[in-house]
């Protein structure tokens, strides 16, 4: 099975991190859990999916969107939330086809 | 118990950080009475019966935070400035810690199994043959319970193919170790405070946040932006609530403007040194066994409720008592702030004369977002930090630390009870009679141990991977 390359940029500030961000750091776990029966090893992830933390990207101060938030190649995920990121990438990111 | 991922969390955090920022941007007696309607506002869908109620309780929750004891000292006409400019004033007496929303509550009844319609009135009926006390019948081929008999054991429901057995919980009374929820008539939760041990656990189980733990961040704010030397007393357990390294931490902290950071550990040092000796001592004089001493729910819930360890627990002082106390030595003058993950340290800050004020993690998380500071992106103290026993935050790192400070020749026997449960609490109980077969008991109130506690950010499956 292919993995899309993606990039995830996790909001790491204090803003994010408190308000449930520091769930989204078991992502790579989480993932590798779920993934395991379609033969996906932890490191085919760590080799497609780029996770990584992102000082504060300003739009805990911004009114109308809700932290923690989230960038998946770019595209902003506010409120996110563990379950809906790995929903997301399952969507996104493997061929379904295969 | 209520998992903390729950927008009820997120919204204590919110307003705690509003309130400060208000305040820091020297608008709180202007903006805070705006804070509800902000939050609540006209067209917004509500959560309880109107807009109006929701406000009621946002303004509720802020008075909490502000110290207020709602039971005795909301006369719930007094407009947030006014409170707020009170408590700007003169700080208020902590105790009691928890304090009821009475609004709030929902008003559970009592927990009791039901039986719903999927019943189908099975040939089979495991219910019944299974209850011990004979409380199941049928009538017109649907089981039925019957509440005088039925003890609230739930065999029924484990055994019903069906599924068609339910347990109608009451969150407070259920978590509860020690009997301390009432309830009247009505079902509106009181606090039994010659019960209560302060543990904290019914504040995080309420789905309606109806029981909440009274805040000094207001007079710690205060003290922050005045001229006052103040002091941060920090616990172990704070590595892994944000993101960053430990030494990070702490250098946010200092930048909230604490004059000096000390860490608890350093005072855990001393009940190590202390509960070993004492232990020593101890066996030595042919007595049965010893408990720790670090945990304060647990020596309420001693004092309270089992007399019959009294003479078991060590009388070595908690680490954060060590720590405050060397504080004070440093500077007489200094205002001590302890910053930990316990609720229950609130009243035993309230009682200790070296601890001026007691936060959360919570709440500290709180004054990082009001002072906008990103811990992440902090410059990590000079040097490296020092070993400290901060093992003392995980179930089992107490004792551990206490049986490493041993003689090396002397071995002991160690036993572990990791969360006062009603279960533990009764068998701790039965140890007045039937001594426990080891020489140290590390008790520690909440599960997973202070990592675990409820004014944690963190889940401990995450904050764990720290210790
Ligand atoms: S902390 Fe994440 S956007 Fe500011």
């Amino acid at each position: 099975m292919r993995i899309k390359e993606t990039d995830v940029r996790i909001c790491t500030g204090t803003a994010c991190f408190v308000m449930g961000g520091a769930d989204l750091l078991l992502l790579v776990e989480e993932l590798a859990e779920r993934w395991e029966p379609r033969g996906i090893t932890r490191e085919m992830i760590e080799g497609c999916i780029h996770i990584s933390g992102s000082p504060c990207i300003g739009h805990c101060r911004e009114s109308g969107l809700r932290p923690p938030f989230l960038t998946i190649d770019g595209q902003l995920i506010g409120e996110a939330t563990l379950e809906g990121v790995l929903a997301y990438l399952d969507a996104s990111c493997l061929d379904q086809t295969v | 118990m209520l998992t903390q991922k729950n927008q009820y969390t997120y919204l204590r955090r919110e307003l705690a950080s509003k309130l400060l920022k208000l305040y820091r941007s020297g608008s709180l007696l202007e903006k805070i009475d705006r804070i509800p309607v902000d939050m609540i506002p006209k067209d917004q869908a509500y959560s309880r019966c109107c807009i109006y109620k929701d406000r009621a309780m946002i303004r509720s929750r802020l008075l909490s935070l502000m110290g207020v004891d709602l039971e005795q000292d909301d006369d719930e006409v007094s407009l947030l400035s006014t409170c707020a400019g009170r408590a700007l004033q003169e700080p208020i007496a902590p105790l009691p810690v928890l304090t009821v929303i009475s609004t709030g509550c929902s008003s559970c009844m009592t927990s009791q199994y039901r039986v719903t319609e999927l019943c189908r009135g099975c040939l089979a009926r495991p219910c019944m043959t299974n209850c011990p006390k004979d409380a199941i019948t049928f009538v017109g081929n649907r089981a039925f319970i019957d509440t005088e008999r039925c003890v609230n054991c739930g065999k029924c429901r484990d055994v019903c193919p069906f599924n068609a057995i339910l347990y109608i919980p009451v969150p407070c009374e259920d978590v509860c170790p020690v009997g301390a929820i009432r309830k009247d008539l009505a079902g509106q939760v009181s606090i039994d405070r010659a019960a209560c041990i302060d543990c904290g656990r019914c504040a995080r189980a309420c789905p309606f946040g109806a029981i909440v733990e009274r805040s000094q961040i207001l007079t710690v704010a205060g003290k922050l932006t005045g001229p006052d030397h103040v002091t941060a007393l920090v616990a172990p357990s704070v590595d892994g609530q944000f993101p960053g390294t430990l030494s990070q931490i702490l250098a946010s902290i200092s930048s909230l403007g604490f004059d000096s950071v000390i860490e608890v550990a350093e005072g855990a040092g001393k009940t190590v040194e202390a509960e070993s000796k004492e232990l020593v001592e101890r066996m030595a004089q042919g007595e049965p066994f010893m408990t720790t001493s670090c945990c304060s729910a647990y020596l309420s819930c001693v004092r309270k409720h089992i007399p019959q360890l009294k003479d078991r627990v060590s009388h070595t002082r908690s680490p954060m008592s060590y720590a405050a106390e060397a504080a004070r030595a440093r500077r007489g003058d200094t205002f001590t702030v302890f910053i930990g993950p316990c609720i229950a340290k609130k009243q035993e800050g309230a009682a200790d004369p070296h601890v001026d004020a007691v936060i959360t993690f919570e709440e500290l998380a709180a004054c990082f977002l009001a002072w906008d500071i990103d811990v992440r992106e902090t410059e990590e103290l000079p040097g490296e930090p020092e070993q400290l026993p901060r093992g003392f935050a995980v179930a089992g790192g107490v004792a551990r630390s206490v049986a490493a400070a041993l003689p090396p020749a002397l071995k002991i026997r160690t036993e572990q009870i990791e969360g006062l449960t009603k279960k533990n609490i009764a068998l701790m109980k039965s140890w007045g009679t039937r001594p426990v077969d080891a020489d140290l008991v590390e008790v520690m109130c909440c599960e997973d141990g202070c990592i675990g506690g409820p004014g944690c950010i963190v889940d401990a499956r995450l904050s764990k991977r720290r210790f």
